[in-house]
């Protein structure tokens, strides 16, 4: 008994004294690294940041953030009819189809963003013979991989309705057509909703790989002006803020939206 | 149009090179990757709260910011920041590092989290040391839940890895692009990349996909 409290003690003594070490050591770690990094700063350059050029700039950022927004929300639109019809085939009872719609969602899902839009500016023209402009492959690109992504998401949301749904409206005699618009299809967006809130902020993120295109999205503007100017740590950062910005408040409608179904269900 | 296999097998070992610093990259990132989520995961849990305030806010920025941006970010801004010079091949190891690392302290918190309380408090109750009680009991029930999404993060790096070519590191991507300029069969070579990057990346989504089935076959 009495070693079994000794044990229990000891134990927890060295958990307490454990923890303690625990609780400190990313603090002591942390503080490490920021007096090493303080230490590797150039801190008489840092002191003579000259945000005007922000300002100088604004128009030309300004139509870059407007091309950024106008691509995703594009491109995502595209790609959610695209989703939609291929979430409707792979229900089809014809298995070819659905092979091919697997493989599909498969092959763009894992295709680098940047490698499809590579291929879709330099190497479908090839094939197609039709040569598209830098903006016209990023928004194919985009609208082609979040279908791939969106296809899931859409399948899922309908597989998620009961069977008793389906029962139901072919005992009423609902058609096909009718049936998919009218009972499955909306039950099934509000159960997509979160994850295609998603999806949109990943694509949102995701715009800014156009610019290795120089597709003229935010990201493109920021390149092209600290190439010009020699002020990218300006330049960078607020265009970082930018995205901070909208990709929060994006969140937080998304957010706010998922609410709003929710307390209309109930 | 024709496909040329020709000059894809006469420019393989180049390509296969580019892949090879592809792998070099994911792995050297996957690794301080590693290191910040532990680390972050760490100040999540266990810091004061003013490091649990830093750590979360790390993880919600570095989440929110788009990948180029950092890469850029670092690329221009480093030289000028800092005193010493990286070349383009750490700083793009370290720009794909720094989202992911907050990427895996979300996991890893998730993971420990996950772990119900009475395991733990089991564990002490037997006397279990606390080294044991983490080897024996924490790890390997919270690396079953790591698992999944740390092979999904890995997918993100190594798609992620091919903007690392805007800096110059000759990874695959960047490759693929030289080669298809110089023998301007950028069709050839464009889509080998993509089958290369298909390939690398199905056993590892795959998995994911049937360790997700099966994790959640079982709570059913």
């Amino acid at each position: 008994m009495v070693s079994d409290k000794g044990i229990a003690r000891r134990g927890t003594s060295g958990l307490a004294a454990g923890a303690a070490f625990a609780r400190s050591l990313p603090i002591i770690i942390g503080l490490g690294l920021v007096a090493w990094l303080a230490w590797g700063v150039n801190w008489s350059f840092v002191s003579n940041l000259d945000f005007t050029v922000i300002y100088k700039y604004r128009v030309a950022l300004f139509e870059g953030l407007v091309n950024t927004v106008w691509i995703t929300f594009a491109s995502l639109l595209l790609g959610l009819i695209l989703a939609i019809i291929f979430a409707l085939l792979a229900n089809v009872r014809y298995a070819p189809l659905r092979w091919i719609i697997v493989f599909y969602v498969e092959v763009l899902r894992d295709v680098p963003l940047v490698v499809a839009l590579f291929w879709i500016h330099f190497a479908l023209p090839v094939v197609t013979g039709i040569s598209t402009s830098v903006f016209e492959s990023g928004f194919i690109a985009m609208a082609l991989q979040s279908s791939a992504y969106l296809t899931d998401a859409v399948r899922a949301g309908v597989q998620a309705i009961p069977k008793g749904q389906w029962d139901a409206a072919d005992a009423l005699g609902f058609t096909t057509a009718r049936k998919w618009l009218d009972i499955i299809l909306p039950q099934a967006f509000r159960i997509i909703i979160p994850p295609l809130a998603n999806i949109a902020l990943g694509y949102f993120k995701a715009s800014s790989v156009l610019a290795l295109l120089s597709v003229g999205e935010l990201t493109t503007v920021a390149t092209r002006i600290s190439n010009y100017t020699f002020k990218p740590i300006e330049t960078f950062t607020f265009v970082a803020f930018v995205y901070l910005v909208l990709g929060y408040s994006l969140s937080w409608l998304t957010f706010r939206l998922e609410n709003l179904f929710e307390t209309k269900r109930i | 149009m024709s496909f040329d296999t020709q000059i894809v097998w006469q420019n393989l070992p180049s390509l296969l090179y580019g892949l090879r610093l592809t792998i070099v990259i994911v792995i050297l990132s996957l690794f301080f990757a590693g290191v910040i989520g532990v680390l972050i995961c760490a100040g999540m849990l266990l810091g004061s709260p003013v490091v649990r305030r830093i750590s979360a806010d790390y993880v919600s920025i570095f989440r929110a910011l788009p990948e180029p941006i950092i890469i850029f970010w670092l690329y221009y801004c480093s030289p000028l920041i800092l005193n010493t010079k990286l070349t383009a091949f750490e700083t793009g190891a370290i720009a794909l590092a720094i989202p992911s690392g907050a990427y895996l302290a979300e996991i890893f918190r998730a993971g420990i989290q996950a772990i119900p309380r009475g395991q733990i408090e089991a564990a002490r109750a037997l006397g279990l040391p606390p080294f044991w009680l983490l080897w024996d009991v924490l790890v390997p029930q919270a690396l079953r839940i790591m698992i999944p999404p740390t092979l999904g993060i890995v997918t993100i790096l190594i798609k992620n890895s091919a903007l690392v070519s805007a800096l110059g590191v000759e990874e695959l991507f960047y490759r693929a692009n030289v080669l298809g300029g110089q023998t301007f069969h950028y069709f050839e070579f464009l889509t080998v990349t993509a089958i290369i990057y298909f390939m690398l990346i199905l056993p590892l989504s795959a998995a994911v996909q049937f360790q997700e089935q099966r994790l959640s076959a079982r709570h059913r």
